[in-house]
Formats: C-alpha cells, structure tokens, sequence
C-alpha cells in the first residue's frame, strides 16, 4: 500500500533516514522543514537528488512545526497534490546539552516550545481522519523516561511531551 | 550507546510500523540500544493507564477504528501487548 507521508525534521539524523527509507520502501513523501529556500536549500537539493538517483518520490515542502499558519498551508498543498495524508512521522526537534544552570528562562522556553508545543499532532489531524486509509501517526521519541543531568535541556522536554499527549508518548 | 548499533534501525522500524496491516500495527515500538529503561517502564504504564482506560468505561480508546467508527479486530490488543 501506498501512502503519502510527511515527515518532520527531516534534515538530519533518524529523520533523514527515515524519510528516505519511507520513500524507498514505495510510500510518498514529503520531507518538511523550514527555510526551503534560504539556509535548507542545501537540503532540499540534497533530497531532490536521491530522489532522482533512487526512483523514489522524495519531495521537500516549507513546514515549521512551531507555526499553525505554516502548518495549514503545507498539509492543504499536500492534500490538494494527493487528495491524502495517511501518515505523520513526527520527529522533529532539537537536541541541547548541557547543565541547567548553563541555560537562560528564555532558551529554556524555547526549547520546550519545539520539543513539546510544536510536536502536537498538527492541524494534519482531521485530515488523516478522513482519509482512504484509517489515521495514522509515527513518531521517534528518545528519551521519554530517563534523563541525565547534562543533557538537562532536552531530556526534560521529552518527560513533558509524554505527559502532554499520553497517546502518542 | 553500543559502538555496534546501526543507526538506522530507527528508520527502519518506522518503515516497518508503516507497513503492516491497520489493525496489528503496535500501540509502541522501542529501539533502544542503551536500554536505559523505557521499555520496562512503559510497559507497566501502558497496562496501567489500559486499566484505567477500561474502570472508566472507555476501553474503546484502546483498540484502533476503521472510517465507519467500528472497533477492529487487532491481533496484539494493547493490554495484552503491555501485560
């Protein structure tokens, strides 16, 4: 079965691999991150040629997790290229460490406004709800019950996350 | 985390829970090298909140819907995947 994925965060890491094992293993997807077209170019030039060298259908779209208006308008323009949306690979996020006292409130705040606020399951939801295919959602999540105390800013976060949407961690 | 750990095997079981059948995709899966616990505690707060879930009256979270709203038969039930 086919389906059209989205995948965030997909600009290094397990996200990176798994929107290229997705797309190998036959499936749509959109690969989503910010700045396509400034710092990201390189990324999404990067893609656009596995894609080609592979015979897969990899694609980049601009998505900032953090912003609803940028969230609608990526899910309506996959919708509207596919007619779907069948899955949520939801893996975006950013890795901080260091002690907590290295860290200000506001960088603090940040972080968890990434790693906890953004990572709801995006105005993708109903959408998948309506779909072909019943709804489902994906995510790689680290680091959910231990954390050790220099990786303090990030490792927080993910507990939080948990708590937050008890479905999905 | 072991020297010997693929790093994609990550990808690879998001590939894997993509791909099976509605109805006996699992609720969680753990790629863990470190084994730093998460499994184990999972376990016991997935029976649990499945308890839970069931003296309040709303098994029914618990086991996936097709479009029409009906459960599914599911071959690894989340209480017993847990338990």
């Amino acid at each position: 079965m086919n389906y059209v994925v989205v995948v965030t965060g997909p600009s290094s890491g397990f996200g990176a691999l798994a929107a290229r094992a997705l797309a190998l293993a036959g499936h749509t997807v959109y690969a989503s991150m910010r700045e396509t077209k400034g710092r990201n170019a390189a990324q999404v030039k990067e893609l656009g040629r596995y894609a080609a060298d592979h015979g897969v259908d990899l694609r980049s779209i601009e998505l900032d997790v953090g912003s609803e208006k940028s969230c609608e308008a990526a899910i309506q323009e996959i919708v509207l290229k596919n007619g779907r949306l069948d899955v949520l690979v939801h893996n975006a996020g950013h890795m901080v460490f260091g002690p907590a006292e290295a860290f200000t409130p506001e960088q603090l705040t940040e972080q968890y406004d990434v790693n906890v606020w953004a990572l709801r399951p995006l105005p993708a939801s109903p959408i998948i709800l309506r779909t072909q295919d019943p709804p489902l959602t994906a995510r790689a999540s680290p680091s959910t019950r231990q954390a050790l105390t220099r990786d303090f800013p990030s490792k927080f976060s993910r507990p939080s996350l948990r708590l937050c949407r008890p479905t999905w961690m | 985390v072991p020297p010997d750990v693929d790093v994609s095997a990550v990808a690879d079981a998001i590939v894997m829970v993509v791909d099976a059948p509605f109805g006996e995709r699992p609720f969680r899966t753990h790629i863990d090298p470190t084994q730093d616990g998460a499994e184990v505690v999972n376990a016991v707060s997935d029976r649990v909140r499945a308890e839970l879930m069931g003296r309040i009256g709303r098994s029914d979270v618990l086991v996936p819907k097709d479009l029409t709203g009906s459960p599914v038969e599911v071959s690894q039930p989340l209480q017993a995947a847990a338990g």
